[in-house]
């Protein structure tokens, strides 16, 4: 059902240029809602581009830990699906604009409810360790509405963990004579998955391409041959090696350098954001929240003082 | 900003019904001049909003997005803001519950063999789809003034098929609960939603629940009082469920034909098929659709011969001008080579 789902028709994008525009057109519609306030040289103090990706990553690599220490001991795919909903939400907001932490946390309550993982709201806000029960549970349950608009509504997250059992269990019966333990691969697989969590690889890639990179990597680091992923794949498609027609043979091929192109973006984001580029992007996040406090004033003074930043007010009845 | 998709675009006709956690609209679609249905879902602090949005709302939303298909309801449109989502929803003119207490109508062999068949196409694309409905019951089959049956109310739907899952036995209204599912199975599959499929098909030819139990224990009562009590042979693992009770009481099986007096030899059989205890043994929906019952005569009726509630008498007029236009729809008979 992939094929038609609105993971694919909606939230899988061609590259990372194209994840890339969306960012920046976010960013830009943000920043116009200030233009007519806005003091010569003062833009130079919103968050570039690369800020706001330093800051996603913040955000994310404690939200990959918060998901291990949550309890009750959460389901892999309820933090693979919180993690699809923040990165969805971030290619048409800017972290100017929503507290990235916060937005984090809704997803994954929201994450939990769409992937029957059962936590009561109190429960959830249990997990977190800053902030108070109160304000925590009103930003989340505030946010949550919002999250599902944004998206559009499109709520259903394949994750590759369903493939790589179904990897297994094609292994096992097609390469009978493999000379190793395939399930000692586990591990290394869903060690990967967890990895490109912190990359934007759900975005431009389905699951199952991911957990082929998954499989190919856990190969590599096991320096076993990773031409058995060609293998396994031919095997998929019913071909012997000797006689592939050149279809078959370039189908192959074309796979296999997306499967290289999904671990390099995979281990190019999984290198922890250094303690520099950290302290620096935040200062420039306390910075931007000055600067923004400020231009709200100039606009609250505005004579026209239209209500333009807040897109959700539009309420009725 | 554009906004298109505001609830201006649609105009309030009436009131339709309160549930606990959403209000149900009849209103006009603006831009399409359509009817339509629109359940709006209370956010807020009330006590059952305190978890945030309602569960099963959600479920339905998650679902009803990524599923198209003519007997599956459709969700038109959601509109969100800062009080309530709002999901538009095709308008249904009736349901099965209504037409079958409605005791003017008179539901004909072809009637029951076009709604059975409209609603097993719609259970096939799900169950092919790995969703189970866990909730089928004449009250959430919907009928269009076209006779189009349609599945509705996707709020206790799921994915089907994660091993490691445990799935609640607290699904599906009692009257059209399977054995297992009395018995607190903690896994089941598409046979949970067949088995309510029957009770539903024996409602149509009864024009009463054929399993009305006033409790759980009561529920298996009534059904042994009609299948007769299972043995071992009928259903191999049933003792392994997790409530599982012994029958003493030996009821023996009701002759189907006795019963069904109007029903042929083919609708007996395709009703015992969907009744067998051992879900395993129970046919699922390509089974069911490839049964004798929807391959002889009489064949169902065309959907715009399917009797409404209240319908006027001009009935038989309508459907001569539907059968002389130029685009009268195709008979809806499966063909099998």
């Amino acid at each position: 059902m992939f094929p038609t789902s609105t993971q694919k028709t909606e939230w899988t994008f061609d590259n990372t240029d194209a994840l890339t525009a969306k960012r920046n057109e976010a960013s830009e519609n943000y920043k116009n809602v200030y233009r007519e306030v806005i003091n010569p040289g003062e833009d130079e103090r919103f968050l570039s581009p690369q800020d706001e990706s330093t800051m996603r990553a913040i955000v994310q690599e404690a939200a990959l830990k918060f998901g291990d220490d949550f309890q009750p001991h959460l389901f892999p795919s309820v933090r693979y699906t919180a993690f699809c909903y923040f990165k969805r939400f971030f290619l048409k907001h800017t972290v100017m604009e929503y507290s990235p932490k916060m937005v984090m946390m809704a997803c994954y309550y929201l994450a939990t409810k769409i992937d029957e993982f059962y936590v009561p709201i109190h429960e959830f806000v249990a997990n977190l360790k800053s902030g108070n029960t109160e304000t925590n549970t009103s930003h989340i349950l505030k946010l949550e509405p919002e999250i599902l608009k944004v998206m559009d509504y499109s709520l259903i997250v394949y994750t590759p963990y369903r493939t790589i059992e179904g990897i297994f269990v094609e292994m096992k019966q097609r390469m009978a004579l493999l000379n190793f333990d395939i399930e000692s691969l586990r591990p290394t697989l869903i060690e990967f998955i967890t990895k490109s969590l912190l990359s934007d690889v759900m975005l431009i890639f389905s699951p199952n391409y991911i957990a082929l990179a998954a499989l190919k990597y856990g190969l590599d680091a096991q320096d076993r041959a990773v031409e058995l992923v060609n293998e396994f794949l031919r095997r998929m498609l019913g071909v012997d090696e000797s006689q592939m027609s050149e279809k078959d043979n370039t189908l192959v091929k074309n796979i296999d350098a997306q499967l290289d192109q999904i671990i390099a973006m995979v281990e190019e984001s999984a290198r922890p954001v250094d303690a520099d580029m950290r302290k620096s992007c935040m200062e420039r996040c306390t910075n931007v929240s000055i600067l923004l406090s400020v231009l709200e004033e100039r606009r609250r003074l505005l004579p026209s003082n239209k209500n333009g930043a807040n897109k959700f007010d539009s309420d009725e009845d | 900003m554009v906004e298109t998709k505001s609830t201006k675009r649609y105009e309030k006709i009436k009131h339709l019904g309160e549930g606990q956690f959403a209000n149900v609209y009849k209103a006009k679609d603006n831009v399409t001049g359509e009817v339509v249905a629109i359940k709006k879902i209370k956010l807020g602090s009330r006590h059952e909003a305190k978890d945030g949005i309602n569960r099963t709302a959600l479920r339905e939303i998650k679902l009803l997005k990524e599923i198209h298909h003519e007997n599956i309801i459709s969700l038109r449109d959601v509109i969100g803001n800062k009080s309530s989502i709002s999901l538009v929803f095709d308008f249904m003119e009736t349901d099965l519950e209504h037409l079958i207490k409605d005791t003017t109508i008179i539901l004909s062999s072809p009637h029951i063999k076009n709604i059975m068949m409209q609603t097993f196409l719609g259970l096939n694309f799900l169950h092919a789809n790995f969703i189970l409905h866990r909730d089928l019951k004449p009250n959430n089959l919907l009928m269009n003034n076209m006779g189009r049956v349609k599945i509705t109310d996707f709020g206790l739907a799921r994915f089907f098929g994660s091993p490691s899952r445990v799935y609640t036995h607290q699904v599906v209204t009692r009257w059209y609960r399977s054995p297992e599912l009395l018995y607190a199975a903690k896994s089941y599959g598409v046979n949970v939603d067949i088995w309510a499929m029957g009770c539903i098909f024996a409602e149509l030819l009864l024009r009463n629940p054929i399993f009305p139990g006033e409790s759980d224990l009561d529920q298996l009562v009534k059904i042994y009082r009609f299948l007769g009590t299972p043995t071992e042979d009928d259903w191999a693992l049933m003792k392994q469920l997790p409530d599982y009770v012994e029958f003493t009481e030996n009821y023996p099986r009701m002759d189907f034909k006795a019963v069904f007096t109007a029903a042929g030899d083919s609708a007996i059989d395709l009703l015992e098929r969907m009744f067998e205890f051992d879900p395993l043994k129970r046919w699922n929906t390509d089974q069911c659709l490839g049964s004798m019952y929807f391959q002889i005569e009489p064949y169902a009726c065309d959907d715009s011969e399917l009797p409404l509630p209240n319908k006027n008498q001009n009935a038989s007029k309508r459907r001569r001008i539907l059968r002389d236009g130029p685009e009268s729809p195709p008979r809806r008979r499966l063909v099998f080579d």
